[in-house]
């Protein structure tokens, strides 16, 4: 049974040599998607200057009783205020949206060109729409996903992003400088976390506050003391960005 | 003279009678066919191994195999699965499942069996991954079912088709593929086949549901437990086929509800048809085609010829990563046929694939077609007034079906001349 | 030993025979081999001269034949002591088998122009034309009602509509399912999509290889309302065996009526689920 609410923290970082981003190609509306002429890189992985990995997301993926002690009143599934998934000069604004699935998303187009968003999830409907510019659509997940599942662009194939619905508010996606922080965990208890990257998939080899350690397809274990903030310093080679 | 006359015999039946002898056996050695047998989807177990870095091992593969083989039986001996609660009754019938499985014969009252081995077998495969062997010649590529997508039906995209979506397949064909019209086969058969066709298609998407599981069980742990397990390990074993009975249930759901998805088409307010209505509506639709809500040409091109977007790929496609080739040519050395880049349609064609009805292109438009990049267009509504009007849709659908007709269509200068027409 | 051979070439025509013989009967293995029923106007003069030919070469065939084993039989090795004569010819005998075999041959190729001409060049004439007579140059021919085109592998069927012209929007698109009006003399326009196919309607008498690039009509009359078959007679492909369809002959109204209903399928611009009842059913 767990013995109160602790927070999980952290920060992932690169070592190595930094990877460079590919250059993508732009071809079609390039006034827009790529004004005066400038490259546009991919953003499939976001390295900081101190080596900060951005939009890696850090979840709890083994499944938890809904009420308390197990989960915090906040962090309860049910939640319904809109989230906002916009893009403009043709790139997602979010590379990873991560919300529950009773969350209405509403899908902004800020660009003065049309785009159509496609969600290919697994478990929960497809959508795929032309939005206007300047227009909005909206979408309701109906379920809870295991992994990210992807969002693209059929005008504008180069564009990417990724989604993930989850029951409750037990995930993180790290800020730019890599930071992530979970709060009101059940501590006392054996968690499952999983951390998922949109480069490497589900992270397998990592170095954790200076020791190695292996997460099988992505999962580490851990458990929380009451009221304490556990702090992991995750370091991924850069060789997996190669 | 007598001893030359027996040698001369002898050498004959070595001779020529050998030689007729071994020419017997070897054609022999080709009698009796072996069974068929349902192909695993090896290319998206490949596909999970290569994204969840790791290998499916034997036992875990063999389970697959056996599950499957339990819930869904053999090519020769079929049968549904049985999952408490889950009734199959009206979207998947047995008898008429069988009447499609197994070797093509027919019985003494004259009904015919074996009907998917006699008419689709070599395009689609026994296992309806459209890798049978006329396959690799045919553009576009046959339909793989084990997806759970199909392009042309009334449903939006992402649902699954209607019964009645199937059946117009099969009775209509598919203008300018391979797929032909099906027509002049009984009602009965058709039925029979369309059964079929959802047979193989939950078959292959329980397939690669049970391979994400497979995915992400933690090493050494099965997907199901021996027989053995049953008593000694009730819960645990119970607990795997409780989890396994989910799985065809989760699948087998957006089926059972897809025959109430269609979507309804107001009838169209009368006069429609008058050559000035029309030639207004052809106006308004040209104007959206190039409009900004629609997008139509970024597509299909300023001239609607299909070259607006040539660099992407169908579904089916996607899965095979053209743009990796390391992956690729793994995929390929396990069946997969060459990636091909989806191409937007050339609408001057006049050549429909999924059917060249008013109500047909309306449903392409206002649904968007699964498994491909064409998008549904956004509807107006309270919120979101850039949207289009089911009026706004029909004027892009006679803009559509006059492209043909334009000058600019007429195929006449591009065919070489005429030089002797008979008469 | 040569006796026995003797009889083995016997039964070639004895065999042959009977096999014509069942199959012109179509008795028990030989059932529906012979040609199906004819049900064009036009189509009878073909019958003809096939029976024509086939009781010509009959004869011949059986001639020889028996001649074969008659010579084997009695002038076999075994049996005959004599040693062979050697004749110089008979010059009669050769100007005999040269001219009667040419005679024959003359008299099918000039009983055969008529028919040829009249199932491949003259198209039937709808009006005669500015000089009223019919049979001239300036004969305004029967516009081709249907223009069915081979394609691999199916035949694609396009009416020419409530206008006449085929090309424009109010065609109506078939695939494998033709119907034709009976009583009446029918032009159809085949063509090829992309290889050689061969257009074939057995029970019309009309075959003609469709030949990519070129436009060729075929005509008959039908007599006889009913369904027959359409096949593929030049190998197109591997799905060559499977490329059928099928012909409907029935009257002027039902043809009508079924090409109206066909255009207003075409046209359909409503759809309403259908609500409660199992579709199945």
């Amino acid at each position: 049974m767990p013995t109160g609410w602790a927070t999980l923290s952290g920060v992932f970082k690169v070592v190595g040599d930094r990877p460079s981003a590919a250059p993508l190609t732009i071809d079609k509306d390039q006034a827009v998607c790529a004004p005066g002429g400038r490259p546009v890189l991919s953003q499939e992985f976001v390295i900081g200057p101190d080596g900060g990995l951005a939009n890696v997301l850090v979840f709890v993926s083994q499944k938890l009783p809904d009420e308390e002690p197990w989960t915090h009143s906040e962090s309860r599934s049910g939640k319904s205020d809109e989230v906002l998934f916009d893009q403009k000069e043709c790139v997602f604004l979010t590379r990873l949206l991560a919300l529950q699935y009773t969350q209405p998303i509403r899908i902004k187009n800020s660009d003065p060109v049309g785009h159509n968003t496609s969600l290919k999830p697994k478990k929960n409907p497809a959508y795929d729409q032309t939005i206007p510019s300047n227009a909005a659509g909206l979408y309701q997940p109906k379920a809870e996903e295991d992994q990210p599942f992807p969002v693209a662009c059929a005008i504008h194939p180069w564009m990417k992003a990724y989604m993930i619905t989850r029951r409750n508010s037990y995930f993180a996606v790290t800020k730019p400088d890599g930071s992530f922080e979970i709060p009101n965990l059940p501590a006392g208890v054996e968690l499952e976390f999983r951390v998922w990257q949109e480069r490497t998939n589900f992270l397998q080899e990592v170095t954790v506050n200076g020791a190695s350690e292996k997460w099988a397809k992505g999962r580490f274990k851990r458990t929380l003391t009451a009221g304490e903030t556990t702090s992991l310093e995750v370091q991924i080679p850069s060789s997996l960005f190669q | 003279m007598r001893a030359e006359s027996i040698r001369s015999r002898l050498s004959f039946w070595t001779g020529r009678d050998a030689l007729a002898a071994g020419l017997l056996l070897a054609f022999a050695a080709g009698c009796g066919a072996p069974e068929a047998e349902f192909r695993g989807n090896l290319v998206y177990v490949k596909r999970k191994e290569i994204e969840g870095q790791t290998e499916f091992t034997k036992p875990q593969s063999a389970d697959m195999a056996n599950i499957l083989a339990a819930y869904f039986g053999t090519p020769d001996d079929p049968h549904l699965p049985k999952v408490p609660g889950l009734e199959l009754g009206p979207l998947v019938d047995l008898d008429r499942v069988k009447m499609s499985a197994g070797k093509v014969a027919s019985d003494k009252t004259g009904q015919p069996h074996g009907l998917y081995r006699e008419h689709c077998v070599h395009c689609h495969g026994v296992t309806g991954d459209g890798l049978g062997p006329t396959a690799a010649f045919l553009n576009p590529y046959p339909r793989d079912y084990r997806m759970g997508r199909f392009k042309f039906k009334s449903t939006v995209k992402g649902q699954r088709p209607t019964h009645e979506d199937l059946r117009k397949i099969l009775h209509d064909g598919v203008a300018g593929t391979a797929m032909p019209s099906f027509k002049v086969l009984d009602n009965d058969e058709v039925e029979s086949l369309v059964h079929y066709v959802k047979y193989l298609s939950l078959r292959g998407e329980v397939e690669r549901r049970l391979a994400d599981e497979v995915v992400e069980l933690s090493e050494g742990e099965r997907l199901v437990l021996d027989v053995s397990e049953k008593d000694k390990n009730p819960e645990s074993f119970n607990g795997k086929i409780a989890r396994l009975n989910e799985i065809v249930t989760e699948v087998v759901q957006p089926w059972l509800e897809a025959d109430g998805l269609a979507v309804p088409i107001e009838e169209r307010t009368a006069g429609w048809e008058d050559p000035e209505a029309k030639a207004k509506s052809i106006a308004r639709g040209r104007e959206l085609f190039y409009g900004s809500i629609a997008n139509c040409v970024k597509c299909h091109g300023d001239s609607a010829l299909g070259d607006g977007q040539i660099n992407d790929y169908d579904d089916w496609t996607k899965e095979l990563d053209p743009a990796k080739p390391d992956t690729l040519s793994q995929y390929l050395a396990l069946g997969a046929l060459e990636p091909r880049n989806i191409r937007p349609r050339n609408l001057r064609l006049g050549i429909y694939r999924g059917g060249r009805r008013p109500i047909d292109l309306y449903w392409r438009i206002a649904n968007g077609i699964d498994g491909t990049p064409m998008p549904a267009v956004p509807m107006k509504t309270p919120e979101n007034e850039k949207g289009l009007t089911p009026d706004d849709i029909w004027n892009i659908v006679d803009y559509v079906r006059s492209l043909p007709y334009e000058s600019l269509s007429k195929q006449d200068r591009q065919q070489p001349q005429i030089t002797r027409e008979r008469l | 030993m040569g006796r026995f051979w003797s009889l083995l070439f016997l039964s070639v025509p004895i065999l042959g025979t009977l096999a014509f013989v069942l199959a012109i009967a179509g008795v028990g293995p030989f059932r529906d081999h012979w040609l199906p029923e004819n049900v064009n106007d036009y189509g009878g003069v073909i019958d003809q001269l096939f029976m024509f030919i086939l009781y010509l070469t009959g004869v011949i065939f059986i001639g020889t034949g028996v001649a074969l084993f008659w010579f084997m039989w009695k002038y076999d090795a075994a049996k005959n002591a004599q040693p062979p004569v050697y004749m110089h010819g008979s010059h009669a005998l050769e100007i005999v088998w040269s001219v009667l075999p040419a005679a024959t041959l003359l008299f099918i190729a000039i009983y055969q122009m008529n028919a040829w001409a009249d199932q491949k060049m003259r198209r039937p004439v709808a009006e005669a034309g500015p000089d009223g007579i019919e049979g001239t140059e300036d004969d305004v021919l029967q516009a081709p009602i249907v223009e069915v085109t081979g394609r691999q592998f199916e035949w694609r069927i396009r009416y020419a509509g409530e206008d006449n012209v085929i090309g424009t929007p109010d065609d109506v698109h078939q695939v494998n399912d033709l119907h034709l009006p009976v009583n009446e003399d029918v032009v159809i326009q085949i063509k090829s999509m992309d290889v050689l196919h061969s257009f074939f309607l057995p029970h019309v008498r009309v075959k003609q290889d469709v030949v990519p690039g070129m436009k060729q009509f075929v005509w008959f009359h039908g007599n006889k309302a009913g369904v027959y078959d359409i096949v593929c007679a030049e190998l197109c492909g591997w799905g060559h065996y499977k490329m059928r369809g099928k012909m409907t002959l029935e009257s002027r109204e039902k043809f009508d009526a079924w090409l109206a209903g066909q255009y207003a399928e075409q046209e359909r611009s409503g759809f309403q689920p259908k609500t409660g009842a199992d579709e199945n059913d």
